[in-house]
């Protein structure tokens, strides 16, 4: 929905869809592909023969998880976006930290690509030997969850600017700065994996993928909610717009920093 | 007699969490990944009993009491500097939140002492799951100090100046929240590594 309040500026509510739309598509699949994969939890830092038996069966349905994950880690990319869309309003540190965000997005989904590709390989050809299969398992569960880095600075940055924000109507609620904070903190965790093959600091262990995934994906269920919020705000917003065109106000960048009450 | 007792009631003032509301979030999050680290540390306890009786044994007891007591002086410390500003001496809670970092610093250095000697007699994280369990956690815990004692000395130049910000009343409160919960973690930690056989 577009609407114009006067010859020169419109207000648009799609990056706001967008972004919806962009989070929901990144939970749905990445966990559709999870459960299709077997990766909750993925396959453990184990022995050769035990890898190798995981890409001996149910080999296509794991392709297709594997696929669905992959669709997943690339909604990385419009998500981030929206997020950066959203912080780059931020005064002062807005559009570095927005920058930062968005780049940290692309790597991420980076990582999703590489590694899980890996995964394919091992699916794509039953003839090898076990510990090959071992190797690639190592390759993709290092990369992909001992590489904490970018989502660490992901959320840091949008905590950043959220923290920074001195607006009275802030672009996201202060709660969810110290939460991304708290993600960016938490993902810590994952410098453990490097050092175990088994107990709970691996990467299938308690610690290394429960409590760390679940911090991880919380973060993306909120920040979920929170575009979902703006995006409504924007059409309240947008409908007074109509209906009172000559009141509405905008700020220089073109674009109203939520409505009164809004993300207290 | 109901309602004239109601009529004198005054109207209940707004309860509200101290600090800054949100910093809860990341208080109660870190709570709860130090209290699954608890249920692990209890967990194992039950299913390894005489690993953990070995290792606690290479333990010292004394090390472990010191660091409580420093991490005490310094929750002590932030509680009297709270008072200060609540007395408009904003100096003396400058001071009083340098002696809570000084406290920090003794419990870094003290830990690292610790973690010298259980070195020097060969424990390290692939030892055994206790010494997984205690280089883990307790380095967390160690990561926690470092970081409050940053907050705190953050916000001291603040308080020096008298907390004129709009936020940094609340910041301040927010910060000395922090170190509370750095020094409860604790608390839990020293009997659950130390003390409970």
């Amino acid at each position: 929905m577009t609407v114009t309040t006067s010859p020169s500026v419109t207000k648009s509510t799609a990056p706001g869809l967008f972004g919806v739309a962009a989070g929901g598509a990144l939970l749905n699949f990445i966990g559709i592909g999870f459960l299709l994969g077997g990766f909750i939890p993925p396959p453990g830092p184990g022995a050769a023969d035990v890898t190798a038996a995981y890409f001996h069966h149910d080999v296509d349905l794991k392709r297709l998880g594997v696929i669905l994950t992959i669709v997943g880690g690339t909604m990385f990319l419009p998500f981030g976006a929206a997020i950066a869309d959203r912080i780059r309003h931020v005064r002062g540190i807005g559009p570095i930290a927005a920058m930062t965000e968005f780049g940290a997005a692309i790597v991420a989904a980076t990582l999703m690509m590489t590694f899980l590709t890996m995964i394919l390989v091992g699916l794509l050809r039953p003839d090898m030997p076990d510990s090959i299969y071992q190797v690639l398992n190592h390759l993709c569960w290092l990369g992909l969850i001992g590489l904490w880095q970018p989502g660490a600075l992901q959320a840091g940055t949008t905590a950043w600017a959220i923290l920074a924000d001195p607006s009275p109507t802030p672009v996201f609620p202060r709660w969810v700065g110290w939460y991304s904070l708290c993600m960016a903190f938490g993902s810590l965790t994952g410098s453990l994996i490097p050092f175990f093959v088994s107990g709970p600091f691996a990467w299938n262990g308690f610690i290394g993928f429960w409590v760390a995934g679940a911090i991880f994906f919380a973060w993306y269920i909120i920040m979920l909610v929170q575009l979902y919020l703006a995006y409504r705000r924007d059409r309240v917003e947008a409908a007074g717009v109509t209906s009172d065109p000559p009141t509405s106000t905008f700020s220089s960048n073109g674009v109203t920093r939520g409505v009164e009450g809004a993300a207290k | 007699m109901t309602q004239q007792m109601t009529r004198n009631v005054p109207a209940a003032m707004p309860r509200r969490a101290p600090g800054e509301p949100g910093v809860w979030a990341f208080i109660l999050t870190e709570m709860m990944i130090f209290t699954a680290l608890f249920g692990l540390i209890v967990w194992n306890r039950g299913h390894h009993p005489e690993v953990f009786a070995e290792g606690q044994s290479l333990l010292s007891q004394p090390l472990g009491l010191i660091n409580t007591v420093v991490l005490i002086m310094g929750s002590v410390s932030v509680v009297l500097a709270i008072g200060a500003t609540q007395a408009d001496r904003y100096r003396n809670a400058s001071r009083w939140l340098t002696v809570a970092m000084v406290c920090g610093v003794v419990f870094v250095a003290v830990k690292g002492v610790e973690y010298g000697l259980v070195r020097h007699h060969g424990a390290w994280i692939h030892t055994n799951v206790f010494w997984m369990l205690f280089f883990a956690v307790t380095g967390a815990h160690l990561i926690h100090v470092f970081v409050g004692t940053a907050v705190l000395g953050l916000i001291r130049p603040r308080t020096a100046r008298g907390l004129l910000g709009a936020r940094d009343n609340d910041l301040f409160v927010s910060a000395t929240c922090y170190w509370h919960m750095v020094d409860l973690l604790w608390l839990v930690l020293f009997p659950l590594f130390y003390l409970v056989n």
